[in-house]
């Protein structure tokens, strides 16, 4: 074995620019794939990390009760003091079960009103926060006007700052707002514009803040009361383990139920939206108590998830694509290597070396300058990667939400480069077996005779 | 026991619609330890008979004994076997590996059979070879820096290499000026005495053939004259 390898790594050098022809056309390919994956992979992070910041978690928990006209209404009532679990309650409970992943507990009521200025009006999702007992839930605002409210600013409102220009109002000016309360009642509350702030990436799913019992006030939930729980975990790949436990834990809608209402709104909020009232069909079984329903990050993220999934699939298929082509090259290149050293081929098989030794040097070789490509390949990913990532984007576009601070960043899933390596090593072995078992099977006394 | 015994060897190639009788009818014994010239002209079958007492070809008819075994079909893998472990071959054009140096040529044999030699007994005796042969100086060269006597050193040294019982050498000072072909020869003839390797060598140089303790002569695929200049082989 030694001696193949000590032939077949050198064999790679006797031929420089050949060689180099083929590793750089091979590294090509491992270019283009790398780069693409670290694309999807950092943009699908960056994307994850702005909806967790959007949304505020990893794990979203909702409630719905039924009243006794069967409308159904976004609440939760039961206690979760102060982001610490086990008050008596069926959701603290199962909080509990899983207090040891969660780094912050959140409660959140959410609702699309309609904001009001003078003769301008805009509709803009209100997001209740406690941020008196979340404080770091303010400091995270990214202020362009104004100043952050105080905790005795029990009616200030936190506008995007996209808002604020449509409808022309400044800091310090009264704003009304016309909400639709739990059981579809419309509500209208005051509020004092305290800051503006910039834009989350996608300007449509910029929120407005206020305070969470005002808002409660307003859309009826009671003092104390919420429609959201956000789970914020300290390692995000549990969120569907945590999901599970929860959902085993609270009482829940039946499947079929759950999947129509997932359809049916944004992930995260069902039902939150434009103040969540609809009525029970006749036809269906009511029930008793809360209802919960959990979603988390990665169910927001499965449909980006699902393209992403393509998106390598592609660079993929590219990859063997552009693998193919270069694997004739390596084919024909070992044919004349084939007849470059049928003499010494020859010589060896008289010197004893066996039909498999000889055929082992060729893939040996083409094995070294497969991989030769891919280390180059990934060298010059790295760098292409490493170039990209410092030029600085526009940070006014849509595109914002792909990206980290303006700039592009990238993931490289491991399994992603062992899968390629994988697949560009046996395309190299596939493509030199033929000219290998052909020089392997070349009688000893033709090859020393100097044909093939 | 005969290291050689070629009996009533033919052996025919075709050529396109035609056939080419290399060999019509040879027969012949070599002794262990003999350093025997097969002598002839161009085209008289010295290669053709070398390479089947080699194993590297096979007769169309009669046999060929090696060391005892009769080597008509053998399976492909034994026959390559028999060659690592009891021939070695020194080649007209030296056909060494390119990219291996001399020490490295010298040692290949050694890496590739089944019997895994230990790595220093390995070079202790690569080094013991090469210092044979002469190339202590250049035992790090490659064959491309090498002159063609040198590189047929080279060559007898690997030939050695697995300690085999027969050396067949197919013009080995053909490719080589008179005074290195005489230098040759005579290591050839100091291996021989040395280790006791039988040696068979194919010449057409008569101040090569006369070195020769054993001389077969060759005309058109047929034994013309076999005689031994010494008086006994030896033992």
């Amino acid at each position: 074995m030694l001696g193949q390898l000590r032939i077949a790594f050198r064999n790679t050098g006797r031929q420089k620019k050949r060689t180099a022809l083929l590793a750089g056309a091979i590294s090509f390919g491992v270019l283009v794939v790398t780069v693409l994956n670290g694309f999807t992979g950092g943009v699908s992070r960056n994307i994850e990390r702005a909806l967790t910041d959007l949304i505020g978690g990893h794990v979203y928990i909702s409630g719905t009760e039924l009243t006794e006209s069967r409308l159904i209404v976004n609440v939760i009532r039961d206690s979760v003091a102060d982001g610490s679990a086990g008050g008596g309650s069926a959701l603290a409970d199962a909080v509990a079960e899983v207090e040891g992943q969660i780094a912050e507990l959140n409660r959140r009521s959410r609702t699309l009103g309609t904001l009001i200025f003078g003769s301008k009006q805009v509709n803009q999702i209100i997001e209740g926060v406690d941020w008196v007992g979340e404080p770091g839930f303010l400091p995270s605002l990214s202020l362009t006007g104004g100043a952050l409210p105080g905790p005795e600013a029990r009616n200030a409102l936190i506008l995007p700052e996209s808002a604020a220009d449509r409808l022309r109002v400044a800091v310090g000016d009264q704003v009304l707002a016309r909400v639709a309360t739990v059981t579809g009642q419309q509500n209208v509350g005051e509020f004092v514009l305290a800051a503006t702030i910039e834009e989350s990436g996608i300007t449509a799913f910029s929120s407005a803040f206020v305070r969470l019992d005002y808002l409660a006030e307003l859309i009826d939930t009671g003092a104390g009361e919420f429609q959201l729980l956000h789970l914020y975990l300290h390692d995000p790949r549990q969120a569907d383990r945590v999901a599970e436990v929860l959902r085993a834990r609270l009482p829940t809608a039946p499947e079929e139920e759950r999947v129509q209402e997932d359809a049916g709104g944004p992930p995260g909020t069902p039902g939150a939206f434009g103040g969540g009232v609809s009525r029970l069909p006749a036809d269906e079984e009511p029930w008793d108590g809360t209802r919960y329903e959990i979603t988390t990050i990665d169910d927001v993220m499965a449909q980006a998830s699902d393209l992403f999934r393509v998106l390598d699939i592609v660079s993929l298929v590219v990859f063997v694509i552009l693998l193919t082509i270069t694997m004739v090259g390596v084919v024909n290149t070992f044919r004349m290597v084939l007849l470059e050293r049928i003499r010494e081929i020859g010589t060896m098989r008289a010197v004893g070396m066996q039909r498999g030794a000889v055929r082992a040097i060729f893939l040996m070789e083409a094995g070294f300058i497969g991989l030769l490509g891919a280390l180059f390949g990934l060298v010059l990913a790295a760098a292409a990667m490493l170039i990209l990532s410092r030029l600085t984007l526009d940070t006014d576009t849509p595109l914002q939400f792909f990206l980290d601070a303006g700039r592009l960043t990238f993931a490289v899933p491991p399994l992603s480069v062992a899968t390629n390596l994988a697949i560009l090593l046996a395309l190299s072995l596939l493509a030199a077996f033929i000219p290998a078992r052909r020089a392997a099977r070349v009688p000893p006394s033709v090859a020393l005779r100097g044909s093939a | 026991m005969a290291a050689v015994e070629v009996t009533d060897v033919r052996k025919v190639y075709p050529l396109g619609k035609t056939e080419v009788h290399a060999v019509k009818g040879v027969s012949f014994t070599v002794e262990e330890g003999d350093f025997v010239s097969i002598a002839g002209p161009s085209g008289s079958g010295k290669t053709t008979i070398l390479n089947m007492i080699g194993c590297i070809d096979s007769p169309t008819t009669g046999t060929v004994r090696v060391m005892g075994t009769d080597t008509a079909g053998m399976a492909d893998r034994a026959v390559t076997d028999l060659r690592h472990q009891v021939l070695g071959f020194i080649f007209q054009s030296f056909n060494l590996v390119p990219v291996l140096n001399v020490t490295e040529n010298v040692e290949f044999p050694l890496l590739i059979g089944k019997a895994r030699v230990p790595k220093a007994e390995r070079a202790g005796w690569v080094a013991h070879l090469i210092d044979a042969v002469g190339l202590d100086e250049h035992r790090a060269h490659r064959p491309a820096e090498l002159s063609g006597g040198q590189r047929q050193r080279v060559a007898i040294a690997r030939a050695l290499a697995n300690k085999p019982s027969i050396v067949l050498a197919d013009e080995p000072t053909a490719n080589l000026d008179s005074e290195t072909s005489e230098q040759i020869i005579e290591l050839m003839k100091r291996m021989n005495a040395e280790f006791g390797t039988t040696f068979i060598f194919s010449t057409h140089k008569p101040a090569i053939v006369a070195i020769a303790d054993h001389v077969i002569r060759l005309q058109d695929g047929l034994v013309t004259e076999e005689f031994r200049t010494a008086a006994e082989p030896p033992a």
